[in-house]
């Protein structure tokens, strides 16, 4: 028997309960909209009743509950779902970049309305075999050549051009993404500690928790982020690249979270270029140029290191990815998990890049893959066009060891050189090539007639006379030969190449067709099929996607968001308690007064 | 499972974009007027669309490389026939030398006329089209042709070098660009001639020719004016058995004949060349028709199609909004006290 002033305390005690809950209610109402947040629950259990058996204890009907209490205010989450969730929005990332530089890339390349490069370089042909007419030796006629010919080529300097700004902005994205993960995990590393700290003390983290899961899905964004949890629903937080064990070994500690000695997490750092050390005459040593912490703004943030031995496709390598891992404050550190120090010397194998399977980075990183594929393809095309057509018209093999082979005026040359030399014509890509000046000054220079192949000059040939069009209709039929254009190299010479694709019939005024070769109009098409299929087939994956994104967000707001209504009833049932409540201690009161007033008179 | 008012919120917000999506690409077909824009809309349609935009341009070059050649072809077609009725004119003044009433001053009147015949000759060879000389080959930017006084003070034919005076020697470099002939691509491999040289007006029989055996127009035409004179055909004074004026009647006569049926053979050559034109333009347009009418199946757009789908798509997207409307808006708070 506890008697009635025990009955008032479960009467305040019901009371206090109901209005934690409805100040829990009020809480999840408050945050309907809020992004990212958890509903919480507050968990009303029942007090310790008395009335435990023992010697002193009265027998009789027992046990009486002594009322009700909050023993916690739980966050309804579910973390499987989160994990979910977080690697789609990865997968999501990675695919919609790719999406959207593969659209940029194909706007660049665009050819389906017909007024594209494709057109230019026809027009370019087709010049040739009008001038073959009634008038090659007419001035305009000629200029009309030359000019056609200078269209084309501005005209694949700028797509060369416009392909480079793609790759960098790809470039400075990653450095922003770099800056950006850095500062999420510095947060995220904070919130770590603040929560652990809470928990210890016995209380629920709930609102730090919802903030600590919104930075980490914003983290998933740009890599594929893998969640250990410990202690005190404290995390430790790293990348799931690199899969292998032994490779993940070498990193050392590889967490860029974690709630035991947070000041010894890895940071990124960003690439800012590199170049190659002018002081090893063999090329094989580059030095890289980073950023710690991806920060070039700051003064004393940028440091380098010297590589070596390295070759050019490990090279192209760095250059596309860009990430490092880091140490705490931002200096790079090689396998094993030591730092490198600022100018040190150390092996391709030694450096530790961030390389992640999806997110964003991944997405940037494929993106400059791409990107540098097409911008070879459009080099070996550009190069097609110049040493074929230069061959033809000159009639030449221009071979430096044979000074009587030595095309004296090329029409096709290498803008980023002074002098016109077989090297130099090697050397040409799609962003310098360019009509020789000379030829664009006097046109008269031009080759059109049937024996120009055996004199230097065109005014020595005293042998065809005005009106012979001849070896223009030759570069005309260029256009329908088959040439081995995939196999072309970046310093493929004139000789090569007509090693690769002889001439053949009189005069040196035949390319005679390869059975595996490709025109150059064909060529060129097979890029921009190839960008056409690639980007179709993005954009359906990016849809898929974003779609199974959906529905994963879907089912984490099924399980943990507010429903207004679901609410809005609660509050209906807690204030209804807690009216019950009070009218209970509105009745012992009454009984008191029965009892203290009215039971003596 | 558990729904909440934000998933019907967010929900709304997928189906929305979805909609207007596929309304963006409608438009984007009507108001462009072709199914595809880039390449990633259809990629096997956009390989396609490309080649044929290639192949109209590569047709259309050729078209006018084949109206350039008739055009050329015409006017050589008119010339030779011109050249033929001088011919004519001359076999017939030959002829009548043969009447036994003709003196001397008939056939001086004879001479002057065939000297102007001549004169008329070599500017006929001299034609030019769009500034080339028609018949002087690959130096067609220089006259063939020309007319001077030789020993006798008769006139003769001459071929002109590039700075106008007489060639002499028939090996020349000169002579072998007249007798070069032009030519042009009038489709994919295909390339024809489209010129006459005057070396081929010029030399009707076999060569070499000579003033004593003459079967070069300018040979032959030296006989006639020297048979004319009374001298023999290669300029010297008749001796015993020498008869000039049975000349004109007999070997001249055989020598303009002969010629005459050089330019009859040429003229049926270029004439065949005409016709081959005639039918590589209506091929070539044929051509054209035909890979125009491709080119707008693959690229064009079915605009009654498309508006019906639009008009669909209009409909969807009405319908949801109304729906959504329906749904989003109440909440328990409505129907509390």
């Amino acid at each position: 028997m506890s008697g009635l002033f025990s009955i008032f305390s479960i009467g305040v005690r019901g009371m206090n309960v109901q209005q934690s809950a409805l100040e829990v209610n009020s809480h999840n109402i408050s945050n309907a909209n809020t992004p990212g947040y958890s509903r919480q629950r507050a968990v009303i259990e029942t007090t310790t009743p008395y009335g435990m058996p023992s010697m002193n204890s009265e027998s009789g009907p027992g046990q009486f509950g002594t009322g009700a209490q909050v023993t916690t205010v739980q966050r309804i989450r579910n973390e499987f779902l989160d994990y979910q969730y977080r690697t789609q929005s990865s997968i999501n990332e990675a695919s919609s970049t790719k999406d959207n530089y593969l659209s940029q890339i194909e706007g660049i390349l665009n050819e389906v309305s017909g007024t594209g490069l494709s057109k230019t370089i026809d027009d370019f042909f087709n010049s040739w075999t009008e001038l073959a007419k009634t008038n090659p030796d007419s001035m305009d006629e000629r200029t009309v050549v030359t000019t056609q010919a200078k269209n084309m080529t501005d005209e694949i300097n700028q797509k060369y051009n416009e392909l480079q700004d793609i790759k960098k902005s790809a470039q400075s994205q990653i450095q922003s993404a770099v800056t950006t993960i850095n500062s999420t995990i510095s947060k995220i590393n904070n919130l770590n500690q603040q929560i652990t700290a809470v928990k210890a003390a016995g209380e629920e983290p709930n609102d730090l928790m919802d903030t600590r899961d919104g930075l980490l899905d914003e983290l998933s964004k740009y890599f594929n982020i893998k969640v250990d949890d410990q202690q005190f629903e404290g995390i430790n937080v790293t990348s799931q690249d690199p899969t292998d064990p032994a490779a993940r070994a070498a990193l050392g500690n590889s967490n860029m979270i974690q709630s035991i000695n947070p000041g010894q997490t890895r940071t990124l750092s960003y690439i800012t270029s590199i170049v190659k050390d002018p002081s090893d005459v063999s090329g094989k040593t580059y030095i890289i140029n980073y950023a710690e912490l991806g920060d070039t703004v700051s003064a004393g943030k940028a440091k380098s290191m010297k590589v070596t031995p390295i070759t050019a496709a490990q090279c192209q390598q760095l250059e596309e990815n860009r990430v490092m891992w880091a140490d705490n404050s931002g200096q790079a550190i090689k396998k094993g998990g030591t730092t490198i120090a600022d100018g040190d010397t150390v092996n391709f194998s030694d450096i530790e890049m961030f390389s992640s399977s999806q997110g964003q980075l991944a997405g940037y990183v494929s993106v400059q893959n791409d990107v540098d594929n097409y911008i070879e393809d459009l080099n070996k095309m550009a190069k097609a066009i110049a040493l074929g057509v230069n061959a033809i018209e000159s009639g030449r093999k221009n071979d430096p060891t044979n000074v009587a082979t030595l095309d004296k005026c090329p029409l096709f040359v290498n803008s980023s050189t002074v002098t016109q030399t077989p090297a130099d014509e090697a050397g040409i890509n799609a962003g310098n090539i360019t009509i020789n000046p000379d030829i664009i000054a006097h046109n008269d220079k031009l080759k059109t007639r049937t024996h120009d192949d055996q004199y230097d000059y065109e005014s020595a040939n005293t042998q065809d006379d005005s009106k012979d069009g001849t070896r223009a209709t030759a570069i005309f039929n260029l256009k329908n030969s088959l040439l081995n254009i995939a196999d072309i190299s970046d310093n493929m010479t004139r000789v090569d190449f007509l090693n690769d694709n002889p001439f053949s019939g009189a005069d040196n005024m035949k390319i005679a067709s390869a059975t595996s070769g490709s025109t150059i109009d064909d060529y060129y098409k097979n890029i921009g099929d190839s960008i056409g299929t690639k980007e179709s087939e993005a954009k359906g994956v990016a849809k898929t996607q974003q779609s199974l994104l959906d529905s994963f967000d879907q089912s984490r707001e099924a399980v943990s968001g507010v429903s207004e209504d679901e609410e809005v009833a609660n509050l209906v049932q807690f204030s209804h308690a807690y009216q019950a409540n009070a009218k209970v201690i509105s009745t012992i009161s009454e009984l008191l007064d029965v009892v203290i007033n009215g039971l003596i008179k | 499972m558990r729904v909440t008012n934000k998933m019907l919120a967010n929900n709304y917000m997928v189906y929305l974009r979805n909609n207007l999506e596929n309304m963006q690409t409608l438009q984007e077909q009507q108001a462009t007027g072709k199914q595809i824009n880039k390449p990633s809309d259809d990629p096997f349609k956009a390989a396609r669309i490309m080649q044929l935009n290639t192949d109209l341009n590569v047709n259309a070059q050729y078209k006018s490389n084949i109206s350039d050649a008739s055009d050329f072809l015409s006017t050589t077609d008119s010339t030779l026939g011109q050249i033929e009725s001088i011919f004519e004119r001359v076999s017939d003044l030959l002829s009548s030398t043969g009447n036994i009433t003709y003196g001397d001053s008939q056939r001086q009147s004879i001479k002057d006329e065939i000297t102007e015949h001549i004169g008329q000759l070599s500017q006929l060879l001299n034609t030019s089209f769009d500034g080339t000389y028609i018949f002087a080959g690959t130096r067609g930017a220089n006259k063939p042709t020309g007319v001077v006084k030789d020993g006798n003070g008769n006139d003769t034919l001459v071929y002109l070098d590039k700075s106008g005076g007489t060639i002499t020697n028939m090996a020349s470099t000169d002579i072998q660009n007249i007798q070069k002939n032009l030519s042009t691509n009038i489709s994919e491999g295909v390339t024809v001639e489209y010129s006459v040289s005057a070396y081929n007006i010029d030399q009707y029989g076999p060569a070499p020719s000579s003033l004593t055996k003459p079967t070069c127009l300018r040979d032959l035409l030296t006989n006639i004016m020297n048979n004319l004179s009374g001298k023999n055909g290669d300029g010297t004074t008749p001796g015993v058995g020498d008869d000039p004026y049975k000349c004109l009647i007999t070997g001249d006569l055989q020598g303009i004949k002969d010629a005459e049926s050089n330019i009859l053979s040429m003229r049926s050559l270029v004439g065949a060349r005409e016709t081959a034109m005639k039918n590589a333009s209506a091929r070539n347009d044929t051509q054209n028709f035909n890979l125009t009418k491709v080119l707008s199946s693959n690229e064009d757009v079915d605009i009654a199609q498309n508006t019906m789908e639009s008009n669909e798509m209009q409909t969807v997207y009405l319908a949801s909004l109304q729906i959504s409307g329906k749904i989003l808006q109440p909440t328990l708070l409505d129907y509390l006290r």
